[in-house]
């Protein structure tokens, strides 16, 4: 019975996002914010990242670069999609926003809260380009 | 008054060892449920609650377990009527930690509604696959209700012949794990179908059953420490055993008129008949007999007073 349950509700694309996340930045583009002034290896390693995503996923990109606070709060408001900058699993946002999980052993991209399909995305993504 | 350890009869003793196996399972089992379900919570709220649930119903276990090592114990020089009550007590605590949660629980999932709060559930790489937490949560989930749901069947009629509260209580407990199983499972649905509201939704609706049946048990637990007459288990009607012993009473030849009352002290009744001896009977004599035959009458009615009035003085009369 469970496994049936499995097979009819992962037909119809489980989990979804709330708001659409995903599929809007498929329709028009993916919003990614960039903090400014942060550690520039791991900000253009990011970047990169995100960008690879985006061209797995067909999408176009659009960045914005400003500062922490502004970004959470357009994220918060859906406004932005994905936002980077070097932050790590335990960061003080935790409440406010989704994180990925670690991309290495623990740096984490951060995502508007229970945008669960941009989530799995992602994070299938992320698992196939760990960072050694 | 008795002064001997207290003992169940034969055919109820097998039974109790039954029951005291059966919660040692029941710890176990919900050991490894509470773990389980810890690993992979997450920030779903559903999940939270179910498995606060989960954890606080170890608590009518567990205090079946103690009390049931303690209530057949001898009276002593400080507890002359021996330990029975430690049932009562067991059963008020059990219901206390179950109605404090489902308050907590209910004002928890309230503001994660009321802040329209967004579960954010990720994924895991499993055999090489990868997953959405929800199935996983979902497979913690069952099994955290069909073991739940078969203990809980399992249980109930031993609580029912045992006269025992506690273990009825936690019987209970069981079927408020597997309800709020299932509950959490279809809130953990929701939110894969793109609802973010259907996650503390579930959550809201269990935090309610968890108080219902937290409310329910305190208020019993509390009548049955404020020495309200004897009420059968399962329905909460007065148990007929009461007026059984009176009508015996006054079935004896020396007594003209009988009056009893009982409460409950955990599994058995304690209580004091009062009588109208006719004339002629060597009194003292006739009531020492009179006891023994109430110890052999029933299991349940276990410390006895006959008094001799010469008018009966009734208490029971005003309904309340």
């Amino acid at each position: 019975m469970l496994l049936l349950l499995v097979l009819f509700f992962g037909a119809c694309n489980i989990p979804k996002d709330p708001n659409n996340s995903y599929e809007n930045a498929k329709i028009s583009s993916l919003r990614v914010g960039i903090v400014s002034k942060t550690d520039s290896t791991t900000t253009s390693f990011e970047k990169k990242l995100v960008a690879n995503f985006a061209e797995q996923e067909k999408m176009q990109t659009q960045f914005t670069t400003d500062n922490e606070t502004e970004l959470v709060k357009k994220l918060e408001n859906y406004q932005l999609d994905i936002v980077l900058g070097g932050f790590e699993k335990k960061s003080n946002w935790k409440t406010k926003v989704g994180m990925t999980k670690p991309y290495d052993d623990n740096h984490v991209l951060f995502i508007p809260r229970g945008e669960n399909r941009l989530l799995y995305q992602l994070e299938k993504f992320l698992d196939k380009n760990q960072k050694p | 008054m008795r002064a001997e350890a207290f003992e169940l009869p034969e055919h109820l003793k097998e039974k109790l060892s039954k029951a005291k196996k059966l919660e040692w399972i029941t710890i176990l089992y919900l050991v490894t449920v509470v773990v389980i379900m810890y690993l992979v919570m997450g920030s779903s709220q559903a999940m939270k609650t179910a498995w606060l649930e989960d954890a606080l119903s170890m608590v009518p276990a567990i205090s079946f377990l103690i009390a049931s090592r303690i209530y057949n114990k001898k009276p002593t020089r400080k507890f002359q009527y021996g330990f029975h009550r430690v049932f009562s007590i067991a059963f008020l605590t059990g219901s206390v930690a179950l109605f404090g949660m489902g308050l907590f629980l209910l004002v928890d999932s309230a503001i994660t509604l009321i802040k329209a709060e967004h579960a954010t559930i990720g994924t895991m790489v499993l055999f090489g696959k990868q997953i959405w937490m929800g199935w996983i949560m979902i497979a913690a989930l069952i099994y955290s209700s069909l073991p739940a749901m078969y203990l809980g069947y399992k249980k109930l009629p031993l609580a029912k012949k045992l006269h025992n509260k506690i273990l009825y209580t936690d019987a209970n407990a069981q079927k408020a794990d597997y309800m709020t199983g299932f509950a959490a499972m279809v809130g953990i649905l929701g939110l894969g179908m793109g609802w973010w509201w259907a996650d503390a939704s579930a959550a809201l609706f269990i935090s309610f059953s968890v108080l219902k049946d937290g409310y329910t048990n305190l208020k019993d637990a509390v009548e049955d420490l404020m020495d309200r007459k004897p009420l059968h288990i399962e329905d909460d009607k007065p148990d007929e055993l009461v007026e059984k012993v009176e009508s015996f009473v006054k079935s004896w030849d020396w007594v003209k008129n009988a009056k009893a009352r009982f409460r409950e002290e955990g599994q058995v009744y304690f209580g004091d008949v009062q009588v109208i001896v006719k004339s002629g009977t060597g009194v003292s004599k006739s009531i020492e007999i009179g006891l023994e035959k109430l110890h052999e009458f029933h299991w349940k009615i276990y410390d006895v007073t006959i008094m001799p009035v010469n008018e009966i003085k009734d208490y029971s009369e005003k309904q309340s």
